[in-house]
């Protein structure tokens, strides 16, 4: 196991003539445990600096002597609440012997316990935890806890509702920044924006993506600890954050990147993500603008290799298009065309580049030893392996599943359109049967004047108009007019007349007989038709 | 200071921004009331917009985190530039007119702002305290309770956050009322003439100061120029110059 820790005053506090306002420390403790801790005082606060470092002191003094073998992860958990706890206390006590309000020593507090496998935290302010896992990926373990203004920063005043606690499994490195490195240099904003607009106004895009060439110069051993270039120690590290950095430092810190990605990668892989990296001075630059206090604390298992098949993953991201896009978003300009061949997208949470179009070398085919020994069978998602086969399955069954639920789809789709298809049938229906209805009508009326006024043309006139009169409103009341009728005509025309009537009689009620039928037939489509509607709608 | 330089001049070829560099927002609100033509007044302040700009714009750090919107207020208000880099911003030439609707104009600029400050942080961008520097002539038109909302308002927006949130300014020139101003903002200036190319000058080195600093850092300003003074309600402001 290695470690290191190092606080350095910002320049802007060396202009201004304010003393370095960060802390921290690291140690080894009993039983293979190894402490980390890192303070960064609030700017704003005068005795930021008194206060940052008696919470570091004081979590060191808990932990010294209090852990034993026989502690389980849960308690240690409690330990660290109850760390915190004192750690605050001791900053309270010395606030009131200096007859100062506490606020004056406000300041962040970030504590870790790690045993080359597992890692504890605890997590108070605007710092960063960042882990190295197993497999070789980077993430970023806590996240910055800020004031409702998104500047400020909540202190270890804030107490147990804003201190964050937990446990990390798989765990080849840790390291623990304040601020400044954190947003400067290894979760930088470049690297943290949204790929659109939309994920802006939706504000759905990740935020704790890790530049991972930075990670890998203070992370990994091979490029400090097992590294020819830097004479095998922290030394270069140090000196790069005391001293910051120039173009000259360039050369020097991709040697060492080069070293540690050469026990990672084979030789020409390893040259080819140098040469990118090359191409912007990102690394040198960050570190070298960054004006505020720096502190920075590892401690890794070097006994551990990192080994990796994601090549992507380490390649240096596309800072120009980023640059752009950054721009575009910012001053609502047209977003930048992706440029083929560049790793510019993360995915499945940070994992790797997405790249449109890949370079040959970058194919996993050419990925060998020459030894033939894959550099994949060490890794957490070797090609081939049963976690891809169970993958793979996984991934047949839910398309499965996905088809069938398609299908029942497509049946119901099917059963509403015949559905609509048959209501749009009974509404003509309906039509059809109220024109014949009409007709009907309009016939009946017609039949009767005519053959009424067929029987009676030789007759009274008025007497024609008194039986249409009756016939049109009342045409079962014939008895009444054969009496009326009766009075003034002979047998004979009676009986032509009766015959006639009689004949009238038996039209009007087929006729009478034939609405209703319409009439009934009509009410049912009506309801038929009704009832379709409103299931149709609920469908 | 060398390598400093070699370092700029590989990323000016390069065209990148620093990784986390923070933007300072400034909204200069303008009265162009028709009263602004006394003087040559508003001539002069077209030209000494035009120089901040240049001024600004010589500073390699400065320019890529300034970003500016100008806000206009006679009779009625205008947004004559939303927020754009100081690079991007329009060369622009105001004309006088109308009445000076000041609540009006500093609403709208708050509004701005506050969109502003609200997508910085969206977007993760570091912010310094944003300034909103007002310049009139006069005595507003506005009514007394728009007045008396606008300075809740300001004082309000000033006081968010550990740190507050904005930094009003109000510069007085002619005939300006010292009164209503202080009651917006402790911060009030008065200039002695109509010739803003000093104060603009003090305005765009105060802002390439703080773009230097830490965000979240506090920094004293430079002196005001000659013909600039902190403005006084007992003192009229043709009295007392050196």
């Amino acid at each position: 196991m290695k470690y290191y820790n190092i606080s350095e005053q910002g320049t802007s506090h060396k202009e201004s003539e304010i003393v370095c306002q960060d802390y921290s420390k690291s140690e080894r403790l009993n039983n293979n445990w190894y402490f980390g801790a890192i303070a960064d005082g609030v700017g704003s606060a005068i005795y930021s600096n008194i206060g940052s470092q008696n919470a570091v002191e004081a979590a060191f003094d808990f932990f010294k002597t209090r852990i034993t073998e026989n502690d389980s992860y849960e308690e240690i958990i409690s330990l660290l609440k109850l760390c915190y706890r004192y750690s605050l206390d001791t900053v309270f006590k010395v606030s009131q012997k200096m007859e100062k309000p506490i606020s004056e020593f406000d300041t962040t507090l970030d504590v870790v316990l790690y045993n080359g496998e597992k890692l504890l935290w605890g997590h108070s302010g605007d710092g960063g935890i960042i882990g190295e896992k197993n497999d070789g990926t980077f993430y970023s373990i806590t996240s910055r806890q800020k004031g409702s203004d998104s500047v400020s920063v909540i202190p270890l005043r804030g107490g147990e509702e804003t201190w964050e606690f937990g446990m990390e499994e798989n765990i080849a490195s840790v390291l623990m920044v304040t601020d400044g490195m954190l947003d400067g240099l290894f979760i930088p904003v470049l690297l943290n924006i949204p790929l659109n607009k939309k994920e802006l106004d939706n504000n759905s895009f990740k935020k704790n993506n890790v530049y991972v060439s930075a990670a890998i110069f203070f992370m990994n051993p091979y490029s400090s600890y097992k590294c020819a270039e830097a004479n095998y120690s922290d030394n270069l590290i140090k000196q790069f954050v005391k001293n910051g950095t120039n173009v000259n430092d360039q050369k020097l810190f991709l040697a060492c990147l080069k070293n540690a990605y050469n026990n990672i990668f084979k030789p020409e892989i390893a040259d080819k993500i140098i040469q990118e990296c090359d191409k912007y001075y990102n690394f040198i630059s960050g570190l070298n603008e960054i004006t505020d206090d720096k502190t920075v604390l590892c401690i890794m298992n070097d006994n551990k290799r990192i080994i990796s098949d994601n090549i992507n993953y380490y390649r240096e991201p596309d800072w120009e298009w980023r640059t752009n896009l950054y721009n575009a978003l910012l001053y609502n300009r047209d977003i930048p065309e992706i440029v083929a061949g560049n790793p510019v997208y993360d995915e499945k949470n940070g994992i790797c580049w997405r790249v449109e179009k890949e370079d040959n070398y970058l194919k996993s085919d050419n990925v060998k030893r020459e030894d033939n020994t894959s550099y994949f069978q060490n890794s957490k998602y070797p090609l081939n392996s049963d976690y891809n086969k169970k993958l793979e399955n996984r991934i047949k069954e839910l398309e499965n599943k996905n088809n069938s639920l398609i299908m029942e789809n497509n049946i119901i789709n099917n059963t509403n359109n015949e559905n609509i298809s048959k209501q749009k049938r009974l509404n003509k229906k309906n039509i059809g049967m109220i024109i014949i209805n009409v007709i009907l009508t309009i016939v009946l009326a017609v039949f009767t004047v005519i053959s009424l006024s067929k029987s009676l043309s030789r007759n009274d006139n008025s007497k024609y108009d008194e039986i249409k009169e009756i016939v049109g409103v009342n045409t079962n009341e014939v008895k009444e007019i054969k009496d009326i009728l009766d009075l003034k005509l002979s047998k004979q025309e009676l009986e032509e007349i009766n015959y006639k009537i009689s004949r009238i009689n038996g039209r009007i009620r087929k006729l009478e007989n034939d609405k209703s039928e319409v009439h009934n037939k009509n009410v049912n489509t009506s309801n038929v038709a009704t009832r379709g509607g409103v299931s149709n709608n609920r469908e | 200071m060398k390598q400093e330089k070699s370092m700029n001049d590989i990323f000016g070829n390069l065209n990148i921004s620093s990784m986390g560099e923070g933007h300072l927002a400034c909204v200069l609100l303008l009265d162009v009331s028709s009263s602004m033509r006394k003087d040559n007044g508003i001539i002069n302040l077209n030209n000494a917009i035009k120089k901040f700009k240049e001024e600004i714009c010589q500073d390699s750090i400065a320019k890529r985190k300034i970003d500016i919107a100008i806000v206009t207020f006679a009779s009625k208000v205008e947004v004559v530039s939303d927020f754009c880099s100081i690079t991007q911003m329009p060369i622009i030439n105001l004309e006088a007119h109308g009445f000076t609707d000041m609540a009006a104009g500093i609403q709208t600029s708050i509004d701005l702002l506050k969109q502003r400050i609200s997508f910085y942080h969206k977007l993760g961008t570091p912010c310094y305290r944003p300034w909103i520097f007002m310049i009139t002539d006069g005595v507003a038109t506005s009514t007394e309770i728009e007045m008396e909302a606008c300075a809740r308002r300001i004082k309000e927006e000033e006081q968010k956050g550990s740190s507050g949130h904005l930094m009003f300014w109000a510069l007085g020139v002619n005939e300006y009322d010292p009164k209503q101003m202080q009651k917006l903002t402790p911060r009030v200036l008065e200039l002695r003439d109509m010739d803003f190319s000093t104060i603009f000058d003090w305005l765009s080195k105060s802002m390439i100061f703080i773009s230097k600093s830490r965000v979240n850092e506090k920094t004293r300003l430079d002196d005001v120029p000659e013909n600039a003074r902190v403005a006084d309600i007992n003192r009229k402001i043709d009295e007392g110059w050196t």
